[in-house]
């Protein structure tokens, strides 16, 4: 038993891993920080360039683009993986499929999360949102990004083999992020009329462990089910 | 002793039930002549559902003659939630016990839930029409209904994409199990966010805040709904039956009895 490594060790060799990849293809990691970005520049010239209509739809559109952004993240999500084997050797490792999972999906969240949340005064600049709403906007997209990872890489996991799979990723990925939208923007709005955002951030501080708990077992049973079906 | 012995009993006569019922075979066969009750039931409570409810029922003090479409509304609405609860369900039976027929059951739901969440989401437009004022309303119920009709699109659509029928099944039943976790958690998030929408029709502590000429032909409507959807869940799944175990000898067998029976070649089988 000794020859083993510590799930611990694993996590740091196989986030070193992880990030590897992304540096080795940083073009491609980037492209999903570039298409937030360009949406933005869609919004004041679709609706209107004034300052105080932009400052009231701004935190929403922010939140919808990022959404946006991790679907196009995540349809290859596991593709690389998948078709260089490494799935099947985590497979037949000693350690538990959704151990990896989850490793693998903690380190997008460290790549993707942390580097979305730490855009998000810019993008706030951009749409004029009032400063004292931006420390909130990053806080809730730092925890939900963290959700949506999960969910997204279930999707993603689901349709290894289908055909078409960027619709489907967001026919399935979608309905689950709605409640992490809803309580997201309801801190936002509370913290904008002075209440307080306690419940909502609860909420989503719940939904969060929740999927990190129980998502990662799903997935390493959809990935399951691709390679043995 | 004795209840123990009992307890053993029962637990065998009811690994046998399910054994037997989990096989095509005995199923296809006991359920050959349901499909003219379930569809007879259907037809005649609604028919008196629809036609109390339509002809007979007072209108409504506030809204009138519109409020009629309750008679189609509720029932489709109720009977779409029961099938996703009953599509999750037998998904979870055949993903944990590995029983072929319960993939087959689930998914026979799909189809119909599609079709329900459609009309109770259509209905709800017209009714919004009169009685709100506007078409859609992005109230609590009617978001959830939606996303309802997404996650059954979502398992519909699944199961077509993936190559390799098993592989589909499978995937599917796991999105299922899952959408049926994360639904109450969608309806309580979309609840906290908005509501406008009347509150439920039936409890069952309550007497319905109606009276009796309205809501006994609901009750006999949603009866009727529930059974309409029995006989096209039923014809689904003896249709995919006949797919799937298309090569098997005592459906062949079957069908030679029942359809060739002139055939010089029946003795073959």
């Amino acid at each position: 038993m000794t020859i083993l490594m510590t799930l611990r060790h694993l996590f740091w060799l196989a986030l070193r891993r992880e990030g590897l990849l992304v540096v080795q293809k940083s073009s491609q990691a980037l492209q999903p920080l570039l298409f937030l970005t360009l949406i933005m520049a869609l919004f004041p010239l679709a609706i209107s360039p004034d300052q105080k209509i932009l400052a009231t739809i701004a935190a929403g559109v922010i939140w919808i683009a990022v959404l946006l952004a991790s679907y196009l993240a995540s349809d290859a999500f596991f593709a690389e993986d998948w078709q260089s084997g490494v799935i099947e050797q985590w497979r037949y490792s000693p350690y538990p499929l959704a151990w990896w999972v989850q490793i693998k999906i903690v380190a997008h969240w460290m790549l993707y999360g942390v580097s979305i949340t730490l855009m998000a005064p810019l993008l706030a600049l951009l749409l004029a949102l009032p400063w004292s709403q931006v420390p909130i906007l990053m806080l809730t997209l730092f925890i939900g990004s963290g959700i949506i990872a999960y969910s997204n890489a279930l999707a993603a996991a689901l349709t290894l083999r289908a055909r078409s799979a960027a619709v489907l990723v967001l026919l399935i990925a979608l309905p689950m992020q709605i409640p992490v939208v809803i309580f997201a923007m309801a801190a936002i709005n509370l913290q904008a009329s002075g209440e307080s955002i306690l419940a909502p951030l609860a909420f989503l501080g719940g939904l969060w462990l929740f999927s990190a708990a129980l998502l990662p077992l799903a997935i390493a049973m959809a990935l399951q089910i691709m390679m043995t079906a | 002793m004795a209840t123990n012995d009992a307890n053993k009993n029962w637990r065998v006569v009811f690994k046998r039930w399910f054994h037997q019922w989990a096989s095509p075979r005995f199923f296809f066969e006991k359920t050959a002549s349901w499909l003219p009750f379930l569809s007879g039931m259907a037809i005649v409570l609604l028919g008196i559902g629809w036609g109390w409810g339509l002809f007979w029922a007072p209108p409504d003090y506030q809204q009138g003659n519109s409020f009629r479409l309750i008679y189609l509304h509720v029932p489709a609405a109720s009977v779409a939630l029961s099938i996703y609860a009953l599509m999750a369900m037998f998904s979870l039976v055949s993903l944990v016990w590995k029983i072929k027929l319960a993939d087959t059951w689930a998914q026979s739901c799909v189809m119909s839930g599609v079709l329900f969440t459609f009309i109770a989401l259509m209905t709800g437009a017209f009714w919004g029409k009169p009685t709100w004022g506007t078409w859609w309303q992005w109230d609590a119920r009617l978001t959830s209904m939606l996303v309802l009709e997404f996650l059954f699109i979502g398992v519909m659509v699944l199961r077509t994409a993936i190559e390799g029928r098993e592989a589909a099944n499978k995937a599917a039943a796991l999105l299922a199990v899952v959408g049926i976790v994360n639904l109450p958690i969608i309806k309580f998030s979309v609840n906290w966010w908005n509501t406008l929408h009347q509150g439920a029709t039936f409890k069952l502590t309550e007497k319905p805040p109606m009276p009796a000429e309205m809501w006994v032909p609901l009750l006999i409507a949603l009866l009727g709904i529930y059974f309409l959807f029995a006989a096209f869940w039923l014809l689904e799944t003896r249709l995919l039956i006949l797919q799937r175990e298309g090569k098997s000898q005592w459906l062949q067998r079957w069908m030679m009895t029942r359809y060739c029976i002139d055939n010089k070649d029946k003795d073959k089988f």
